[in-house]
């Protein structure tokens, strides 16, 4: 059995129509006890009022809104092609890193001295010291270096050429010009 | 025959029908504009985060299972989103309570001017009581006394027992009293 206190604490749940088993025992007891009838009818008329708050209607511009931010996700790019697009990336640094060791290494061997060169032409230092004059050069103090881009092309040019001993090269090493002068 | 709810978000899960979307956002988008509303106390932010809802269901619609009724789902998602609005304080409070009804708004059926703004200021005061509730008893509320949700539905959506849902409202509309009876006595509550 039901005391007034649990029944008046059940009373916004019964208004709500969530104990249909104690529906009929509630609706009873409020029939013939005035504090349980007095604050029945009080909740009552308190959901009256709630209702008298208005419900809104969207406005022209929701749809509208709507839209606009849906096509905004279609036009977000997927997981996959960011997967796609950070792939690429990758390949493309990877073929500047190798452009790069690449300059690097040119940089590196670019220049020789002496007995490089000497190893490089398989001559001696000294013999190579005798022509010195007719080999692409930078004199810088009294040391000599060599430039193994101009060296090779000196080469090439003497490769087969009835004038090989005629040639003298001189080589401007700031920008890169050939003077050729017969000796 | 029209499809139910249920059926349509299969369609939309399955296969981005977008009628199947539309059909939905017809259905629900005045249901959500005034959850929100209600919580949030703000017109502006209500349009906006009622539109986002619908952007969640369609981002997330592959999480759908019809295991439970596709009015849980998307009153669960406008739930997240309205707990989040009060985490970045878009929450109601008594200074953003505005009056927002216009011409175009449900019309009362209510037969004198007197008694327009006699509901005016009901309004008026309905709302601000509300702003005094807990997030959680204020979705219990609304969601039970203005969108006719039992508290089954109203405890799968908070995922939590109808023994908390009967409590949370239990306490809200006794608060709510409390407060309109100290600004309307006349109304003898």
């Amino acid at each position: 059995m039901l005391t007034c206190e649990e029944i008046k604490e059940k009373l916004v749940e019964f208004l709500d129509g969530e104990l249909p088993n104690e529906a009929s025992l509630i609706q009873e007891h409020t029939k013939v006890c005035p504090k349980c009838q007095e604050e029945l009818n009080s909740l009552s008329k308190l959901k009256k009022l709630f209702r008298t708050w208005r419900d809104i209607r969207p406005s022209r511009e929701w749809k509208v809104a709507l839209e606009k931010k849906l096509s905004r996700i279609a036009q977000e790019p997927g997981l996959e092609t960011i997967e796609k697009v950070i792939f690429d990336l990758n390949e493309r640094l990877k073929v500047v890193e190798q452009a790069l060791n690449s300059i690097q290494s040119k940089a590196t061997c670019e220049i020789m001295t002496l007995d490089e060169l000497s190893r490089y032409l398989k001559l001696r230092p000294e013999d190579i010291l005798t022509m010195v004059d007719q080999i692409p050069n930078i004199q810088i103090g009294s040391e000599y270096r060599f430039i193994k881009e101009s060296i090779d092309r000196w080469l090439r040019s003497l490769e087969n050429s009835p004038y090989a001993d005629s040639y003298s090269w001189c080589f401007d090493s700031h920008d890169e010009q050939f003077r050729r002068t017969t000796l | 025959m029209s499809m139910s709810d249920e059926e349509l978000m299969l369609k939309v899960r399955d296969e981005l029908d977008e009628f199947a979307f539309e059909m939905l956002v017809q259905r629900y988008k005045k249901s959500l504009l005034n959850f929100i509303y209600r919580f949030i106390g703000d017109r502006e932010t209500a349009e906006d985060l009622s539109q986002d809802v619908f952007l969640q269901v369609w981002k997330n619609a592959n999480s759908y299972l019809p295991i439970s009724k596709f009015s849980t789902f998307i009153f669960t998602i406008a739930k997240n989103i309205c707990l989040n609005a009060v985490a970045k304080s878009k929450v109601l409070t008594d200074n953003s309570i505005e009056a927002v009804h216009d011409k175009d708004d449900i019309p009362s059926d209510r037969s004198s001017p007197e008694d327009e703004i006699l509901s005016y200021e009901q309004e008026e005061i309905i709302k601000r009581a509300i702003a005094k509730l807990s997030p959680e008893q204020r979705i219990v509320f609304i969601l039970t006394e203005y969108h006719g949700l039992s508290y089954q539905e109203v405890a799968s959506i908070l995922q939590c027992p109808i023994g908390t849902v009967a409590s949370r409202k239990n306490g809200a509309v006794k608060l709510l009293r409390k407060y309109i009876r100290s600004m309307i006595p006349d109304l003898n509550l």
